[in-house]
């Protein structure tokens, strides 16, 4: 062979190389790296519920912590370390505290609620404590009208200072002061309170939000009302940390004497636009004058149900209220419930859910009721089977007409609690609900949504 | 063999019984004839009767020749009892003496050793013996030694040393003898030129060491006298002429080379004679020493100088039983202590004054020679420097105006902080101090082999005079420079200068420098600066070009070191340069015969065993758990390296794509490939189809990692796209020497048409590709990806830094693939999560085995903190000396804002920045073991509600493996916050401490009536020190034999035209 020869026949097979490369690339699917693997190993389990207090003088109030783990958790009061408790879920166990703190559960997850009494206003309420602190939080009820006090109760948790800047919201639009904006800080470990009627003049209709300049923290409404046409009490909320486009709010009643409102508050940009559906235990009301409601942008509006309903749904009695964002605006929703009845007097506030779960505890609404009522909302198109359990520090006890209780689909139901029930409540379903336990007493009604759990 | 002994044992057995002493003297030739005659007559001018002459021929080649040695003995000694012996093979001066005394039997009081090529003068035995008779202390007498020609010029008045062993004459060069040293002063010693010595004494010492063969054995003799309490002198009046054969190359010896012999017999001279204490603190300061020289040696490019370092040190390890056994043997009669012969010793430095003046006329004169060659270079740049005017003076300024646009991400910014391209740790030593300590400081800690890579990197901070900031970019630049040297030395063969240069050029802005640089691929940027050099050898080797002069071993050499410097970054380099020597062999076997390209594979199969084996221990972990081939070969992170070949094949390396490279000026690439092939004639042709079947390799090797037919051998593209670039940058050298060269030769015609509208095409597209990519800045790091640039880094790491600076060390959190590399590699994979210190992630922390106990422990906790089940993670932490968390910000960081003990300090547009005021701290004693440190170990976090623990002392960081605290009192636990390991070892005032269960940490127990001094060391094994000595010089042997340019005796082999 000459040497051209074998240079040809060189190339010949670097050719035929890359055409089976080439080959190769076409043919080839490429290889698809598989997820990584979870992290081996225990973990280390310890979440705390931070629960603030209306911050009033007179304030009597207590944590209600229940767990449904069945590991057997060890609880923790702070700031107070010493009080240090064994639980083994489900159960629950009321301990009285003075201040914000926090209930730390180690090996298990523990949800909270403080339920406080106030004398000075005759007032009663419940707040959730929240698991996570937040940079937003929202509160689209309020007022700084006479006779009401108006607070926002600000817990920072965190080893460092937390700034927060307060923006109040009217039909007309937010308002701006300048104490507010600019900030009002919130040292590491403490609670400061935001006296609301200091800043603004008298507003009946006062929506706010709570933005953290810096840091986090946690934040509650409380409403200390008193005024002379209306009945006293105490409204206590905690505050909801996200927008939503839909709300549930279980708990609720449009009767004489009842009257239920629904405060929305458009903190974005955009105009919403909501609609109201009003859940009974026979059926789902769409009443037309709850539909299509323009929320313009950075306002906030109250929504009286009696006013908007048709004149024969005005004495409908119980219902749950489902509110949607219908062009995927955020908005964040509440309820207040004016009792004037003669077996009752009072308020109650509570910022809706925006989630469905099967496990629910649900924390007591006053300290001492009259009348306990849990109230399932079943938003699903299937029926729900629910069985409701009382917790104790030793464990649950299932009274056996709470067990096996059916929940039709876009129904609520109404389950009275017999007696006094001062702990926490377990709600169990087959179907996704939303849970709000409602309480009244000769002072004051109260209502706190079930904490989700599982 | 013929051996002759006269009977003068018999005869001289009456000297005994005389009043005068009696002398033998023992004369040893080997080579000597010329010489021979005028020392024996020398010896028969002395006055002095009774003295017999034993002449041993050690071996002398041509001791048969006319007349014989016997025969000249016989007739310059006429008057006197002679005997005449010759070993069987050459023994040295040493050992014919030995060997020739064991034949003998005499009765003489004292032996006088004389060189054949030395005369002494007459009367001066009377006079020595006169000397050694004055004191019975004195056991060795030497003569005053002057030269051969010139009695007046002194050559020796007995000798010093120093602390090494080094001699020392503490005369002049040349100087005139006028009486002034004719002192009878006490010396170290005295030389075997002449000597005489008692004959008892000798026998106590068992004579001479016969092992040393020639050189320092005199040292030897004298030092072991003088040990056994015998003095050593020199009488001036006795003179000796001594031409110095051996040393002036006069005389053909088989103790050969000469430094091998001086060196190697010092050091055992050394080791058997010097005191304990003295040996142990002289045995690194020696190896110092020793690295030194052959660093200098390299510099002077005297290859041969470190082989015999080399040897000398290899001869004395293997010989080290012996030298022991001997050693003991000697000590044993030791009567002196070594500070009493310290007033006969030099300073160091008065030796090396004079070794400098003496080196000085050498140096001299070698640098007349390369001054000559400087300043023809520096004529030939005049000379170019002339011819740049005009266009192609304009041509370069914009090209330097370019690069520089290019590079300015990289020139003109902070350090780049960017997959592997991390800034240079703190202090200039500090990666070599890295590549030494037995305990590297990266993520909890972890024992580590000394990784090379540190070693190489080390060099640069300390070329930039620590000036850290500045050494990143000298290293990127260097690399470039490095790499287009490498491909203009492998066109150098075929092709013009200019062709050269655009080869060169061609590579440094090729895809490899682009896509590296671009996604902070160091590893890759090193491997493709060492490719074209391991590629030029192995092409040499297997016979594709093969200049004149060129030289297998060297090339082997070439090889090793080359494929050493890749393998150090990237292992899997290892086998790629494997695969393209068996690519380029069997496509060398197509166009000539089998053998020599089958040699020339095995020599390339050589030269990457020793480069393999240069790194050495580290090499051998390679496929440990952790290891850089465990990551690629492993069934879960394999896959996510092969994942980023898939969207390359040998289409886009064939077309220039791969690793990454602008589109237009990949297809150039492709065009002035197949113009190199058409155009070219004869070698350069062949060479170019050559150079194809590399591209085409890469290409295969891509496509079918790609596919998931093989493993990735390599980590990422840029990797594997090492050998198709330096092939495109070759094929454009050969395309341009083509263009220059071949295309003339050819009749005009189409292939004319052809090449010039293809050459034209290819330069437009070129810089259609380059020119914006250089206006644009493209080669930035991290421009490749969205993930996070450097500029937040070197925020946080500002920020981390002061905290230091204030707080002493920490360990900081990065939580975010975005601070992960571009792509994933060996060196540094993707990871959720990486643990710091307060500099941030920095080049020490490259290769990083994330798999011990205490990183899973760490993981559980990370993964607690992710997962929501804890939101107390600064206590968790804090166990960790974890004082900081950088998040970058996207899902997940609510988590860790969720954190009720960690502050908020810093929220960015690109990163979240937490602090844990809950942190141990790195090192300390304290009352009780930690409560977080308890809960981490149990995974049980409410075993933090204990009551805290209180820090009693903290302890000083020293090293990455040593820890120190003064005025340490017990009972207490002294904590060293690193990963655990059994070979922490804590010690308080030289008392041992037991160690106690601390979790993932190393603690100790204080018993409660100890106090002083806590040091906490990790223990380095000293095997692990005499890998790093070894590894080292077979560094220096393959670095000074690769570099040199010196002409080896296999230097004819045949070039290929």
């Amino acid at each position: 062979m000459t040497e051209s020869t074998r240079e040809r026949v060189l190339i010949v097979i670097v050719a035929a190389a890359l055409i089976g490369g080439v080959l190769l690339d076409l043919s080839a699917s490429g290889v698809d790296a598989p997820e990584p693997e979870a992290i081996a190993g225990e973990r280390f389990f310890e979440r705390a519920a931070f629960c603030g207090r209306p911050m009033a003088d007179d304030a009597t109030s207590q944590v209600t912590v229940g767990t449904v783990s069945p590991e057997k958790a060890q609880l923790a009061i702070e700031p107070e370390p010493d009080r240090l408790f064994s639980l083994r879920g489900p159960a629950a166990r009321t301990i009285p505290t003075e201040g914000a703190a926090q209930a730390v559960g180690y090996r298990a997850l523990v949800s909270a609620a403080v339920t406080a009494q106030l004398s000075a206003v005759q007032g009663s309420g419940a707040a959730r404590c929240s698991l996570f602190a937040s940079t937003k939080w929202y509160f689209p009820e309020g007022s700084s009208a006479l006779g009401f006090d108006e607070r926002l109760i600000l817990y920072n948790p965190f080893p460092d200072e937390a700034v927060a800047r307060v923006t109040l919201f009217t039909p007309g639009g937010e308002i701006t002061k300048a104490q507010l904006t600019e900030g009002v800080p919130v040292p590491a470990g403490e609670t400061r309170v935001v006296k609301v009627n200091d800043f603004v003049p008298p507003e009946k209709v006062l929506g706010a939000s709570v933005d953290m300049g810096r840091g986090r923290a946690v934040a509650w409404r409380a409403s200390l009302i008193d005024p002379k046409e209306q009945p006293a009490g105490l409204q206590f909320t905690l505050g909801a940390s996200a927008t939503a486009e839909t709300w549930y709010l279980p708990a609720g009643s449009v009767e004489d004497g009842v009257d239920e409102r629904i405060s929305l508050l458009n903190p974005s940009n955009q105009e919403a636009i909501v609609s109201l559906s009003l859940v009974t235990s026979e059926e789902t009301l769409q009443p037309p004058r709850l539909v299509d409601i323009r929320l313009p942008a950075r306002t906030s509006t109250r929504l009286t149900l009696a006013d908007l309903v048709g004149r024969r749904q005005r004495n409908i009695g119980g219902v749950g209220v489902i509110v949607t964002s219908t062009n995927s605006v955020g908005i964040v929703a509440e309820r207040t419930l004016w009792y004037d009845i003669s077996a009752v007097t009072g308020t109650s506030s509570e910022v809706g859910g925006v989630v469905t779960r099967e496990l629910w505890l649900v924390p007591p609404a006053l300290l001492k009721p009259v009348t306990d009522t849990i109230v399932v909302l079943n938003p699903g198109l299937k029926r729900a089977r629910v069985n409701i359990s009382l917790l104790g520090p030793r464990g649950p006890k299932r009274p056996a007409r709470l067990q096996d209780i059916v929940v039709g689909p876009s129904r609520r139901r109404r389950l009275a609690l017999e007696g006094t029930v001062a702990g926490m409540v377990m709600v169990e379903s087959n179907q996704p609900v939303a849970v709000e336990r409602s309480a009244t007493s000769n002072r004051d009604a109260a209502a706190v949504l079930g904490i989700p759990s599982g | 063999m013929a051996t002759r002994t006269e009977p003068i044992a018999e005869e001289s057995a009456g000297l005994q019984e005389s009043r005068i002493p009696r002398v033998l003297a023992v004369v040893v030739t080997h080579n000597g004839r010329a010489w021979l005659r005028r020392s024996l007559i020398g010896l028969n001018s002395q006055a002095y009767s009774a003295m017999d002459v034993l002449v041993i021929d050690d071996a002398s080649k041509d001791s048969r020749a006319k007349p014989t040695l016997r025969r000249i003995a016989k007739r310059h000694l006429r008057r006197r009892r002679w005997g005449y012996v010759r070993t069987p093979r050459p023994l040295g001066f040493g050992g014919a003496i030995n060997w020739a005394l064991s034949r003998v039997r005499t009765d003489a009081d004292l032996l006088l050793f004389l060189h054949d090529d030395a005369v002494l003068e007459a009367g001066s035995l009377e006079s020595m013996i006169e000397r050694i008779s004055a004191d019975e202390s004195t056991a060795i007498v030497g003569p005053k030694i002057v030269a051969w020609d010139d009695a007046t010029r002194l050559e020796e008045v007995g000798m010093a040393i120093d602390s090494f062993g080094y001699p020392y004459k503490g005369l002049e060069e040349g100087e005139i003898d006028l009486g002034q040293h004719d002192r009878a002063t006490e010396v170290f010693f005295v030389t075997s030129t002449c000597m005489l010595v008692r004959h008892d004494v000798f026998r106590g010492l068992r004579g001479w060491d016969s092992r040393l063969r020639a050189f320092a054995e005199d040292l030897d003799l004298c030092w072991r006298a003088r040990i056994s309490g015998y003095d050593v002198r020199v009488e001036p009046r006795a003179k000796a002429r001594h031409l110095m054969a051996l040393a002036t190359g006069e005389r053909a010896s088989p103790f050969r080379p000469t430094r091998y012999f001086i060196r190697r017999n010092r050091l055992r001279t050394i080791a058997k004679n010097t005191s304990g204490p003295r040996l142990a603190a002289l045995i690194p300061l020696y190896v110092l020493l020793y690295l030194t020289e052959m660093l200098g040696f390299v510099i002077l490019r005297q290859p041969r100088e470190i082989l015999n370092l080399s040897r000398a040190f290899g001869w004395n390890f293997i010989a080290l039983p012996q030298t022991l056994s001997e050693r003991a043997r000697v000590q044993r009669t030791r009567r002196i202590p070594d500070r009493r012969l310290r007033r006969l010793t030099v300073r160091e430095t008065t030796r090396l004054r004079s070794y400098v003046a003496h080196q000085t006329d050498r140096l001299e004169e070698a640098w007349g020679r390369r001054a000559e060659i400087l300043a023809r270079q520096t004529k030939e740049a005049q000379l170019l420097g002339a011819r740049l005017k005009g266009v192609p003076l304009v041509l370069i300024l914009i090209a330097v105006v370019l690069l520089v646009l290019g590079f300015r991400n990289i020139l003109f910014a902070p350090p780049a902080s960017v997959g592997e391209l991390l800034p240079y740790p703190d202090r200039a030593t500090a990666l070599l101090r890295t590549f030494l300590s037995p305990w590297r400081a990266v993520g909890l800690g972890q024992p580590s082999p000394p990784l090379p890579a540190f070693a190489l990197l080390g060099v640069f901070p300390i070329v930039t005079l620590g000036a850290v900031g500045i050494a990143q970019k000298v290293l990127v630049l260097a690399l470039g420079i490095i790499a287009m040297l490498g491909v203009v030395w492998l066109v150098s063969g075929l092709v013009d200068r200019p062709s050269r240069f655009a080869a060169g050029v061609a590579y440094a802005f090729g895809a490899v420098g682009y896509a590296g640089t671009r996604s902070g691929d160091l590893t890759g940027l090193v491997f493709g600066a060492a490719a074209p050099f391991v590629l030029t050898s192995m092409i040499r080797l297997i016979g594709w070009i093969r200049p004149p002069r060129w030289n297998r071993g060297r090339e082997i050499a070439r090889v090793a070191l080359g494929s050493a410097v890749s393998a150090a970054f990237v292992p899997g380099s290892l086998i790629v340069y494997a695969l393209i020597a068996i690519v380029l062999a069997l496509s060398r076997v197509v166009v000539s015969r089998a053998d020599r390209p089958l040699r020339g594979l095995s020599a390339s199969m050589v030269g990457l065993i020793v480069g393999w084996a240069l790194l050495l221990p580290w090499s051998a972990t390679w496929f440990e758990t952790g290891g850089p081939f465990d990551r690629l070969l492993d069934p879960t992170t394999g896959p996510v390296h092969a994942e980023t070949f898939s969207d390359h094949g040998i289409l886009s390396v064939v077309l220039g794509q791969t690793p990454e490279y602008p589109p237009l000026a990949g297809i150039a690439l492709t065009m002035l490939g197949v113009v190199a092939v058409v155009v070219s004639i004869g070698q350069r042709r062949r060479t170019a189809i050559a150079l194809w079947g590399v591209i085409v390799l890469s290409g295969w090797l891509i496509a079918a990692i790609g596919a998931g037919l093989i493993p990735p051998i390599v980590a990422t593209t840029v990797q594997a796209g090492v050998p198709a670039s330096v092939a495109f940058a070759g094929l454009v050298g050969l395309a341009v020497s083509a263009f220059r060269v071949d295309l003339p030769r050819r009749g005009l015609g189409l292939i004319h048409a052809l090449t010039l509208g293809g050459t034209a095409l290819a330069a437009f597209l070129l810089t259609a590709g380059i020119g914006p990519a250089m206006l644009a800045g493209a080669w930035d790091p991290g421009a490749s990806s969205e993930r996070i640039k450097s500029q937040p880094i070197t925020q946080v790491r500002e920020v981390l830094q002061l905290e230091a600076e204030l707080e002493g060390q920490f360990r900081a959190l990065w939580v975010g693939e975005g601070w992960s590399p571009p792509e994933p590699s060996v060196a540094r994979p993707i990871q959720r999560y990486m643990v710091t210190g307060p500099r941030g992630q920095v080049l020490s922390d490259l290769f990083e085995n994330r798999t011990g106990a205490a990183d899973a422990t760490f993981a559980t906790v990370v993964a607690s903190v992710e997962e929501g089940s804890t939101d107390h993670a600064g206590a968790l932490l804090g166990s960790f000396n974890i004082r900081f968390v950088v998040l970058e910000r996207g899902r997940g960081v609510s988590r860790w804002l969720g954190q009720r003990d960690l502050a908020l300090v810093r929220l960015e547009g690109d990163y979240v920045m937490l602090e844990n005021e809950n942190w141990l701290p790195r090192a300390g004693v304290f009352d009780r073991l930690s409560p977080t440190l308890a809960a981490v170990a149990a995974a049980n976090p409410a075993a933090t509600l204990d009551p805290d623990v209180t820090n009693l002392v903290e302890a000083e960081q020293r090293t990455s493996s040593r820890y120190v605290a003064e005025g340490v009192s017990g009972p207490g636990i002294a904590l060293v916050a690193e990963a655990r390991h059994p070979d922490w070892d804590a010690t308080l005032e030289g008392e041992q401490l037991e160690p106690v269960a601390s979790g993932w940490a190393n603690g100790f127990d204080i018993p409660a009536d100890l106090t002083g001094r806590l040091q906490i060391v990790f223990r380095r094994s000293p095997i692990d020190l005499l890998w790093v000595v070894l590894v080292g010089l077979g560094w220096i042997v393959v670095g000074g034999a690769a570099l040199s340019r010196r002409p080896w005796r296999g230097d004819s082999s045949r070039a290929v035209p």
